[in-house]
């Protein structure tokens, strides 16, 4: 293979690697902007279509057993989940709030620590089959 | 407390993967564990330690922190150990006891900013119903940061 049709291959692999990864950082992007939507109206019927059955929902340690949580059991589960306490940092100092009020102030999803999962404060969502879904959350009480 | 605060939202990875960050914890104990599933309550307290200068216990036993220092009021930043039976030889605790920074005590709850909580570094309320107080702890005079 000549050097210039070397060179083009690995331009046209660099540039696709490059679109694949933003392709995917975006569809979470539109995702949560679909999640936070319905978790603002209350919208149960399009929160159980973004959700993986049956959502797994964990304690604090692993010797709590993990609720696994039916599409008919989702909305009481849900509703806990986000009357939640939660303590994010605003300029360096801890805030209580809820899990709802982090949701609603969220618009733009935070940076993934790892590309197959995105986690926001108790909510977990994982790329599974080529989408986003909520799969799993901590309830600590 | 602030050097605490700064780490929140540091968790573990899932699968075979571990959080860097995690074992730079735990390099801050004898134990130096490799992996992010083995309790890093007590590493995170002593990390948090010895960034602010302060010589911790060196041990990944939350219980370590029951000797050190010296007895304190529940005032926020109060390094709090707690135990709770129940959670013996679980992903937070295999001993039942936990460690982590006082952040409030409430009528019901121990509110403590620690790692290993739901996998990560965070505010976790703990019930006075499960959990029982053990000690609150604070620097000997001599040894806090300047």
């Amino acid at each position: 293979m000549n050097i210039f049709l070397r060179t083009v291959l690995f331009f046209i692999a660099l540039i696709s690697s490059g679109c694949m990864a933003n392709t995917k950082d975006t569809s979470f992007q539109s995702f949560w902007t679909e999640f936070r939507a319905a978790a603002i109206k209350n919208d149960y019927a399009t929160l159980e279509k973004l959700t993986k059955f049956p959502l797994e929902v964990r304690g604090v340690h692993d010797s709590v057993p993990i609720e696994y949580v039916r599409k008919d059991e989702f909305k009481e589960i849900f509703n806990k989940l986000m009357e939640q306490k939660i303590y994010p940092v605003q300029d360096e100092e801890l805030v209580l709030t809820s899990m709802k009020t982090i949701v609603n102030n969220t618009e733009l999803a935070p940076d993934a620590k790892n590309d197959e999962e995105y986690r926001i404060e108790q909510l977990v969502f994982e790329y599974i089959d080529g989408r986003w879904l909520f799969t799993n959350a901590y309830l600590e009480e | 407390m602030r050097i605490a605060i700064r780490e929140k939202g540091q968790e573990e990875f899932k699968g075979k993967n571990h959080n860097p960050v995690i074992i730079k914890y735990h390099a801050s104990t004898s134990l130096k564990a490799k992996t992010d599933e083995i309790p890093w309550c007590s590493s995170f307290v002593n990390w948090v330690m010895q960034q602010a200068k302060i010589q911790g216990t060196n041990s990944a036993a939350a219980a370590s922190w029951l000797n050190w220092g010296e007895q304190t009021t529940a005032k926020a930043g109060a390094i709090t150990i707690i135990r709770n039976g129940a959670a013996a030889n679980s992903s937070l605790t295999s001993s039942g006891n936990h460690v982590g920074f006082l952040v409030k005590e409430t009528a019901t709850h121990y509110e403590l900013l620690g790692g290993n909580q739901s996998n990560m570094v965070r505010v976790t309320l703990f019930p006075k119903s499960s959990w029982t107080l053990r000690g609150y702890r604070w620097p000997k005079k001599s040894e806090e940061a300047v």
